[in-house]
């Protein structure tokens, strides 16, 4: 074996990597290609191919991770993308991940992938936690009824990793393609049909049984590619006919101990999902996230700021000409340190979530929020993307892939910018801790539930005038509860985080240049251009009672919200007057206009990457145009409705 | 653990956490008034009592509103506990002492700790398959 394994040495290898969604691909990824990629506890991590290099004694190995999919029947678009990728691209191998837990259904995908090809390897994860549920695995039986070699591995212990990448080298090169048969009705009509796609030249690069099952099983894709459509449906035959082969194989490879009574995911699971405490329990863990986001992080918050204000002296202390050092101290350290400052809050909010993740909590919160989300013609499914928008709007936009009704999907899109972003927390500290002292944690509160409400109308009012029809069920998995690794949530948090610090470093110190030399030309103060572009829009703002200073940081924002903080820290930082730019915020604004700039902060025009990936899976600018409009619409009634309440009380 | 027992401890965490509820809501003893504190422990008494909902003769549900409640009194110590402890690193770093008895809200942390023992026990009659 070890020849055969030299013998390939020449050739680049191409691994697949496939599974149910939440099955551990992702981290037996990472454990091939020694990868960081975000590993977490629910389905739907990985919405798009992501490729490394694994590296075993003198092979270079190119691993594709694909997205988690149930069957090759591809009904969403995530799941299209790994069925597309087996069939275009044929990769040498391809690496089904199963759980071990639960290795029924991840046999029907090996099944299905079994069909289309050969040169598959099975790698049965989770075998630890399986063990500890009383599960014996015979890999040897269960890789003879496969015919294809059968890793157990643990992806959290390490158990196998290098077991599964001498048998991937090896396998590049074995061809053997699996069949097993069945009804004889069926198989007539496979052998029927067989023939007829034979006939055709421009399919000669498809597996014949292949495309004849799927044909079968009235998938619309390969009845358009084949053109051939067939007024009988054998999908539940199909499908009753691989559970049949998979419980005989399981019967004799796999052994456990009798289930009685609950294990503690299925007792967690029965209050945490009980119609009336789930939702309570949900609002009660987001209250706790969001304040020791804002508790946890102030003194760590003091430090980065004593820092800054020491390096700002040094620093300036070198420079001799006034305008750079007002350009150095004023604009980078100052516009990029505003940002810094609310580092430990982003890291925070990350871990806090990071750990709601790997424990699996956050499938059972779109479980129990998906009734009202139905309400609202949408699905669980979308509240796991809109949920992913906490982090990053960008990233929940993209995660809508999963979706596979098309009007729901453009929904969420749609209405996804509403959520509350972690950009958006520093202007909301900044603001809160400014004018609502000890009260500040329970207005960030207040907005995320905000976000959350004005999301879930947006959805109702945009499915009532454009579209009509039921959303898709949810149907998901929930994963079984763990105990958070600490790696692997310093892991998240890291992934997660980094992304504000590399805009720190690159959009907001340019933009932080940018507003220091609007605010400094051609004169300094309300001469500058920024006044004037504030002074300009002011017009539009004076039901508001907003400042030309808010408004030219509103408009900055769009580029990314994060700049809102360093222009309000720029432009409030007038050396003329005496105390700090909050000192001197306080003694312009309300605290009513303050909480209303807050609120509209929350809901206008999303950033600049969030519009372009609007663009982008739309594919229309028609969607862009009209999501800034309705975002600026309803920042501009909400805020206003802010304002006036808060001015009468 | 008896039908009987199990009811005494789902009755005495229920009403722990729906006094220290009041107690935050109101600022009575050893705490500042914290009225989102008070509905995070009352929605915890809520958890305990609704196991009391439960058929008697099924015990494995009225154990998961044990453990789950038992657990929530933990996490809510703990929260407590880190808030406590950034307190204090602020003042360190501010020279100044933060730190009240009011703020601590010992009742509380005091109570989560003494039931993680309870969910302990809770969550062993489910590892250990007795359900």
């Amino acid at each position: 074996m070890e020849n055969q394994a030299d013998a390939i040495e020449s050739k680049k290898i191409k691994i697949a990597l496939l599974g149910n969604p939440n099955v551990g691909k992702t981290s037996i990824f990472n454990a091939l290609t020694g990868s960081r990629q975000i590993v977490a506890n629910w389905p739907g991590v990985t919405v798009e191919k992501r490729t490394g290099v694994m590296k075993l004694a003198n092979h270079t190995v190119d691993v594709v991770d694909l997205p988690g999919t149930y069957t090759l029947g591809a009904t969403s678009l995530d799941e299209r993308i790994a069925r597309d990728f087996l069939i275009n691209e044929r990769p040498d191998v391809a690496l089904v991940i199963g759980d071990a837990v639960n290795l029924e259904r991840s046999l029907y995908l090996l099944l299905q992938v079994l069909e289309l090809r050969g040169d598959v390897v099975l790698a049965v994860n989770a075998i630890d936690e399986a063990r500890k549920a009383g599960f014996e695995i015979d890999k040897h039986e269960l890789s003879k009824q496969l015919g294809i070699p059968v890793v157990l591995t643990s992806a959290v212990t390490g158990e196998g990793i290098e077991e599964l990448k001498n048998t991937l080298i090896k396998s590049a090169r074995s061809s053997s393609h699996v069949h097993y048969l069945f009804t004889d009705e069926i198989e007539a009509s496979l052998r029927n049909l067989s023939d007829r796609i034979k006939g055709n030249a421009s399919l000669s690069a498809f597996d014949q049984r292949w495309l004849s099952i799927k044909l079968l099983e009235r998938d619309k894709e390969v009845e358009k590619l084949t053109g051939i459509s067939l007024d009988y449906d054998y999908s539940i035959e199909i499908a009753e006919t691989r559970y049949k082969y998979i419980k005989r194989i399981l019967s004799s490879s796999v052994k456990g101990k009798e289930k009685i009574g609950w294990n503690l995911s299925e007792a967690i699971d029965h209050v945490m999902t009980h119609k009336f405490l789930g939702i309570l329990i949900f609002l009660a863990i987001m209250y706790i996230v969001f304040q020791l986001t804002f508790t946890i992080s102030g003194p760590l918050s003091i430090m980065i700021e004593n820092l800054l204000d020491g390096l700002g002296s040094v620093v300036g202390g070198w420079i001799a000409i006034d305008w750079l050092r007002s350009l150095v101290v004023d604009g980078v350290i100052g516009g990029v340190g505003a940002i810094l400052v609310f580092v430990p809050n982003i890291f925070i909010l990350f871990l806090a979530l990071g750990v709601l993740e790997e424990t699996g909590y956050l499938p059972r919160a779109a479980f129990v929020i998906d009734k009202l989300m139905y309400a609202m013609k949408l699905s669980g499914r979308s509240f796991i993307s809109l949920l992913l928008g906490f982090g990053c709007n960008v990233s929940s936009i993209m995660s809508t892939r999963s979706i596979s009704e098309p009007k729901e999907r453009l929904v969420t899109i749609l209405v996804s910018p509403f959520i509350s972003c972690s950009a958006r927390l520093p202007v909301y500290v900044l603001i809160a801790g400014t004018f609502f002292g000890v009260n500040a944690g329970i207005v960030v509160f207040f907005l995320y539930l905000l976000s959350i409400v004005i999301t879930v109308l947006s959805a109702l009012l945009i499915n009532k005038l454009f579209f009509k029809g039921e959303p898709s069920t949810l149907i998901m998995e929930l994963p079984r509860y763990r105990k958070p690794r600490l790696t692997s949530i310093m892991l998240y948090t890291w992934n997660k985080g980094r992304h504000f610090l590399e805009k720190a470093g690159t959009i907001i110190l340019a933009a932080s240049i940018v507003i220091w030399i609007l605010t400094y030309f051609p004169t300094e103060g309300t001469g500058s251009f920024a006044a004037t572009i504030g002074k300009a829009l002011e017009p539009l703002f004076v039901p508001l009672g907003y400042t030309w200073e808010m408004i030219t940081s509103l408009v900055f924002g769009i580029a990314a919200k994060e700049v809102i903080v360093s222009s309000l820290t720029t432009f409030f930082g007038n050396p003329g007057v005496s105390g700090t730019s909050l000192d001197i915020m306080r003694t312009i604004i309300s605290p009513e206009i303050a909480l209303s700039f807050l609120v509209f902060v929350l809901l206008y025009v999303p950033c600049m990457p969030t519009l372009a990936v609007i663009k982008n899976e739309t594919g229309s600018y028609k969607f862009v145009f009209f999501s800034a409009f309705y975002s600026l619409a309803v920042a501009y009634a909400v805020a206003l409705i802010v304002r006036v309440v808060g001015g009468l009380l | 653990m008896k039908e009987r027992v199990i009811t005494f401890w789902l009755l005495f965490g229920g009403t722990l956490l729906a006094t220290l509820s009041v107690n935050s809501f109101f600022g009575l003893l050893l705490t500042k008034r914290e009225p989102f504190l008070a509905m995070i422990a009352g929605i915890n008494s809520a958890i305990y009592f609704l196991g009391l909902a439960e058929k008697r003769s099924d015990l494995r549900k009225r154990y998961s509103h044990l453990l789950v409640g038992s657990f929530f009194s933990y996490v809510l110590s703990i929260y407590q506990v880190l808030v406590l402890f950034s307190i204090w690193l602020e003042g360190l770093l501010t020279s100044t002492c933060l730190l009240a008895f009011d703020e601590m809200n010992l009742p509380l942390i005091i109570s989560g700790f003494a039931l993680s023992f309870l969910f302990d026990f809770a969550k062993k009659q489910f590892e250990t398959n007795n359900l």
